[in-house]
């Protein structure tokens, strides 16, 4: 009898259990955009030699065409924007391998040179983005390679005849001309010039009339002149010898070839002496006499500024004082001033830009007026370059120069309003773009978010209303009393909220999370919101909510310019997190310019995570905080110590400087101290790069320095071999370990190896010594150091590898995933090292200083795409299943089963034992399960680095890629959402059946009561 | 001459009322040793040996039964298989309970089969012993063998079927380690 009732609610238990955990397998459709959000950025825009330019989409119903902003980034994207949201139309990020050069549109279409020497040619579709043809011209070995990229590049649309075909010529590699059919791409003619070579550089071209001319530069022992040359354009035959030009060329940018008013005809203009010279080439090739292109004008020039319209026949020449003029090369003469463009210290340098229209050109002035702190535009429309009509116009335009820096470029719009004024899209030095109007500041992308160099999640604390705080040790009983009837006013709101919680809560009412503000700062019931901190580079700082994206602050370190930026972030560290009440804290190393650009130090900061505050004093003029500075050159590494600095409970850190010294911030007293006492068991490495060797050095804190700090003592060192790049340098992940071993299907257990100061390095030794080629094989190699002792504790060794692929490793705990590229395919590798022993584990709590065997089980795998990253996800307590995070080829982020990486599936028939333990058999290839894409419908460009951090609920990892697109998803669960409630889950069922039940035994007890009594009686 | 009420109750001097058939009254000593006492204790002897061995025997008849359903017990373990479902784990309880519970309550189970030991001589047989475990001693030691037995065929299958926290596998999430006595750059990456 008493076995059937424990039967019974055994049975109960089970029936509960698998009730509660409903497993919520993969990720559903309906859960995108709830769990995750996708940011995509384009970059930061390349201004040279095609800046960002803003076109009219041609739209066959109407004149005026939708806006688009084509550029090429710094991210090797080709990106087309729209130009009245500010939303990608389209874009294409290209292989590092394949640099983006330059970019010309005409029409619908969308050329791109590309490849060291603009050796790769593309076609794109400007209102679909679609490809029409891919063209290398030279393999991309041969290609010669010039600096910068785009010199020696060029690309001109020949323009259209009655009943031709439309073709545009291209001059790659400095030498090589070629016409191709716009239509499908094919190739007309192509000729390498005779003579070019070594001291001849084709720099331009221009097509016109029959004949194609060509810029060139002649080097000579005496310096450079120009040189053209003319090919006919239908049949790529020399018309004539070199025209060689009698001038003196300094930069190879002053010089250029211009379009002229008659058709065959084009005319080359260069700097020489203050003078702006010019000279015609006819139609056949031959060269005219150079000539004063304003001779009668007594003013010396500096230089030529070419804004894009040289086709025209348009060029801006700016004078010594500063001042530009709008030259018309066509009619050899002055159209025009830019009014109050001559050096001032009221006004900041002048950006200038242009534009082609259908028949003249839009030029366009900006400038920051530092009288009246606004931003001030001025636009000169030559609506007919053949005529010198001019108009002119101009506006003033609020702009956040504490924001987003200075402007660097202003692309104007091809139309101007009834106003005659244009639309500017801004490039800003911090890499927003902005659009501007009068009185009509537009959107803002904020792309130095592309640049992402350190981020971090921060939790939020409990609402207010729920929150535990800290118990006041020095308060009294009346204090205490008090302070409880202070708060008794916020229990019926505690209430109301646990009322709510605990009738409602489901899994996507977790999800969906109230927005945070400056105001609004609380984490929700799970633990899924968070702020995000993310540092770019050029040291604009920006909270994100993890939930939605938004941004809730951003602030800058440093002031930015066209020249960069004088602060370069290094790394970010959470120094004190939100518990009791208070505000978390991070600490911020960067290293800052000087003003004169000549001293390189390292500075530190205290950031507020909530309001974006920097501790310290701020600079007097421009307000921007100093941070501590703490030594001058760049540092080397930088960690957290276990010390809390007694003001701030803030975690200190440690940097190390390049002299392998030891600086803390913030400086105190008593942590200096407690370095001193533990100086024999702390540990810092270095990867110190020399000209013939590189090597990994490990260093501890010896003698204190004088004005703080610790002389580095090296005591080892590891040389890596003269040959062997370094790829990748990573630490093994330590969070909370659950288990310290694995228990086998004999119920004994494989101790793991676990040692919290491993770094894993991968390197790679190419094959052949000093030939860069792209697809180079070679040896790659994988040391797992322990840092304490300099020990290679694992090493393993990669034949076959292509460079191009790389290595990618990651490792958490005991566990070592690498990937690569081979003859093959892509392969991944998993490692778990083992203690090797046959009694109880000892690592971590051993001294790593006493020796352990270790027992390495190893297993590759065949992936069927790339690997671009790897990550792990994590969990609280760490006994959720740590599944490997990767960025495939097609840019989505998938996971894959820590069960299918599993080192010791076996390789033959599975055993008893095999199968006890659940371990899969061996099989070479991991499909990659649509299942497990943890980004789905989003492509996710440019992730390079995998962020995670745990959920206050176990299952639940969040995700934070970024690289160039940004993504965050809070939908990790590798072992599925075993501890939060499905939503067919029905509370209201349960709370009934629980309240029916209670009614039953209130009414049925005394009635069981009265009849056991009964029962007594007879 | 004194007048005295007497409140006591008149004692009976015979019983009126017969005592039920097979009843014996409570035979005093001095009963037992007058009249022919002397004539029945040799027949109650004997009667009372042969109850004495019969009790044993079925003494021994119980400390063994366990042991004999031994090896249905194992057929049925046999035919319920070796995964963890409810029947297997509802015999395996019964298995692990039933012996122990059986040997706490092993003297309620020998209590009615206690022998009262027979007088060992006609001189000294004024009085009769309490019934004693002294002779079940054996048949005791027996039958907790036995539910020994069986709660060995339970443990038995509890290993068979991974259930018995043998290996240091089972013990592995009770194991705790100290932290590990260095600090360096890579180990403070967990700080934050």
């Amino acid at each position: 009898m008493i076995v059937n009732i424990r039967g019974l609610s055994l049975i109960f238990t089970f029936f509960s259990i698998s009730f509660l955990a409903s497993v919520v397998v993969g990720l559903q459709a309906d859960l995108a955009g709830i769990v995750d959000w996708h940011l995509p950025l384009i970059g930061e825009y390349i201004l040279e030699p095609t800046p960002p330019l803003y076109v009219l989409q041609s739209q066959s119903q109407r004149n005026d065409g939708e806006g688009r902003i084509i550029g090429l980034t710094k991210k090797n994207v080709l990106a087309v924007l729209n130009a009245e949201n500010g939303d990608i139309a389209w874009r294409h990020q290209f292989e590092l391998s394949d640099p983006v050069i330059s970019f010309h549109v005409k029409d619908d279409n969308v050329l791109l040179l590309s490849g060291s020497g603009g050796s790769t040619i593309r076609l794109f579709s400007l209102s679909t983005g679609s490809l029409s043809w891919e063209k290398s011209i030279v393999p991309s070995e041969e290609a010669r390679l010039t600096i910068p990229a785009y010199l020696g590049t060029d690309a001109a649309f020949v323009p259209s005849k009655q009943g031709e075909e439309d073709t545009v010529v291209v001059l790659t590699g400095s030498s090589r001309v070629s016409k191709f059919r716009l239509s499908d791409g094919g190739l007309l003619w192509s000729m390498e010039s005779p003579g070019s070579g070594s001291t001849i550089l084709f720099n331009q071209l221009i097509p016109t009339g029959s004949s194609v001319h060509i810029l060139g530069f002649h080097s000579q022992f005496t310096g450079q002149s120009l040189l053209t040359s003319t090919l006919d354009i239908s049949t790529s035959i020399p018309k004539a010898d070199f025209g060689q030009v009698p001038s003196i060329i300094e930069i190879p940018s002053q010089a250029l070839i211009a379009s002229s008013t008659i058709d065959g005809e084009a005319k080359v203009v260069w700097i020489e002496h203050g003078r702006i010279r010019i000279i015609t080439i006819k139609e056949d090739g031959n060269v005219g006499k150079v000539k004063d292109l304003l001779p009668r004008k007594g003013k010396l020039y500096e230089s030529i500024i070419d804004v894009g319209v040289r086709r025209k026949g348009i060029i801006l020449g700016k004078r010594s004082d500063g001042a530009v003029d709008v030259i018309s090369v066509s009619q050899s003469k002055k159209l025009e001033e830019f009014e109050l463009s001559a050096n001032s210290p009221e006004r900041s340098e002048s950006i200038y830009s242009g534009t082609e229209t259908k028949n003249g050109v839009i030029l366009n002035r900006v400038y920051w007026s530092f009288n009246m702190a606004v931003g001030a535009a001025q636009t000169i429309n030559i609506p007919n370059v053949d005529s010198s009509d001019i108009i002119t116009s101009g506006f003033t335009f609020q702009y956040d120069t504490l924001s987003h820096g200075t402007f660097i470029h202003a692309a104007v719009s091809p139309t101007l309003n009834d106003k005659q004024l244009p639309t500017l899209v801004l490039t800003t030095s911090n890499g927003a773009i902005q659009r501007m109007e009068l009185d009509n500041p537009g959107w803002v992308r904020e792309e130095s978010l592309s640049d992402i160099k350190a981020a971090r999640f921060v939790d939020l604390g409990e609402p207010e209303t729920e929150e535990v705080r800290e118990v006041l040790a020095e308060e009294g009983f009346a204090g205490r009393l008090s302070r409880h009837l202070v708060e008794l006013k916020d229990l019926p709101g505690y209430l109301f909220r646990f009322a709510k919680r605990f009738t409602s809560a489901s899994y996507t009412s977790a999800l969906q999370v109230t927005p945070l503000n400056t105001t609004h700062l609380h984490r929700d019931q799970f633990g899924f919101q968070k702020l995000l901190i993310a540092a770019t580079a050029k040291g604009k700082l920006f909270a994100l909510d993890s939930s939605n994206g938004a941004a809730i602050w951003s602030r800058n370190l440093g002031l930015t310019s066209a020249g960069g930026s004088e602060i370069d972030i290094q790394d970010m560290w959470n120094v004190r997190d939100g518990e009791g009440g208070r505000e978390p804290m991070l600490a911020i190393l960067a290293t800052k310019v000087s003003k004169d650009k000549e001293t390189l130090t390292t500075v530190a900061y205290h950031l507020n995570a909530y309001t974006g505050l920097i501790a310290g004093e701020v600079d007097p003029v421009n307000h921007l905080p100093l941070g501590k500075t703490l030594f001058e050159g760049k540092p080397q590494n930088a960690f957290l110590l276990p010390f809390e600095n007694c003001g701030t409970k803030a975690s200190v850190l440690a940097v190390i400087d390049s002299s392998n010294d030891l600086h803390i911030f913030p400086p105190c007293k008593k942590v200096a101290a407690g370095i001193e006492e533990i100086s024999d068991s702390l540990f810092y490495s270095v990867i110190s790069r020399g000209i013939d060797e590189t090597s990994v050095k490990g260093f501890i804190p010896s003698a204190a320095r004088e004005g703080g700090g610790f002389k580095g003592e090296l005591i080892w060192q590891l040389p890596i071999g003269a040959s062997e790049n370094i790829l990748e340098n990573k630490a093994v992940i330590f969070d909370s370990i659950s288990s310290f071993g694995r228990v086998l299907g004999d119920k004994s257990t494989l101790y793991k190896y676990l040692n919290p100061h491993l770094q894993v390095i991968s390197t790679f030794t190419p094959s052949q010594r000093g030939v860069s080629s792209v697809n180079l094989n070679g040896i790659g190699k994988i040391y797992v150091v322990d840092t304490t002792n300099g020990n290679v504790v694992y090493q393993t060794q990669i034949d076959g590898v292509k460079e191009r692929g790389g290595i990618k490793v990651g490792m958490v705990e005991n566990w070592l995933v690498f990937s690569w590229l081979d003859e093959r395919g892509w392969r991944i590798g998993s490692t778990e090292l083992f203690e090797d022993t046959e009694s109880k584990g000892v690592t971590p709590s051993q001294s790593s200083f006493q020796d352990v065997k270790i027992n390495a089980v190893s297993q590759s795998f065949i992936l069927p795409t790339e690997v671009k990253a790897i990550g792990f996800t994590t969990s609280k307590a760490g006994i959720t299943t740590k599944e490997v995070l990767i960025v495939n080829g097609k840019n989505q982020i998938a996971s894959i089963p820590r069960r299918l990486l599993d080192p010791r599936r076996p390789t033959g028939k599975p055993t008893s034992r095999d199968k006890e333990e659940i371990l899969i058999p061996y099989e070479a290839l991991i499909p990659l399960e649509p299942k497990k894409v943890i980004s789905h419908k989003y492509e996710v460009l440019g992730a390079k680095t995998l962020l995670t951090s745990a959920a206050l609920v176990e299952s639940t990892s969040l995700l934070f890629a970024y690289g160039l697109d940004l993504f965050v998803t809070r939908g990790i669960t590798p072992a599925g959402t075993f501890d939060i409630l499905s939503d067919n889950f029905n509370k209201v069922q349960l709370l009934l059946t629980l309240g029916a039940l209670t009614a039953g035994i209130v009414v049925a007890g005394p009635a069981v009561k009265r009849k056991e009594l009964k029962n007594k009686w007879y | 001459m004194t007048f005295r009420l007497d409140y006591t109750v008149p004692q009976q001097k015979n019983n009126s009322i017969p005592n039920p058939p097979g009843y014996l009254p409570p035979a005093s000593s001095k009963q037992l040793s007058s009249k022919s006492a002397q004539i029945d204790s040799d027949a109650l002897v004997k009667q009372n040996k042969k109850a004495t061995e019969l009790k044993l025997r079925r003494a021994w008849d119980l400390a063994l039964a366990p042991a004999k359903a031994l090896p249905m017990q194992a057929v049925m373990l046999y035919f319920s298989g070796s995964g963890i479902q409810i029947f297997s784990l509802a015999m395996i309880f019964s298995l692990l309970t039933g012996p122990i519970t059986a040997v706490f309550s092993i003297f309620r189970a020998f209590e009615s089969l206690r022998p009262t030991s027979t007088p060992s001589s006609s001189l000294k047989s004024d009085e009769i012993a309490e019934p004693s475990y002294g002779p079940l001693v054996l048949p005791m030691i027996a039958y907790v063998a036995c539910q020994g037995l069986v709660l060995a065929l339970g443990l038995y299958k509890c290993s068979t079927m991974g259930i018995l926290p043998s290996g240091s596998g089972d013990w592995l999430h009770f194991e705790t380690r100290l932290d590990p006595p260095e600090w360096s750059a890579i180990r403070s990456l967990s700080l934050g």
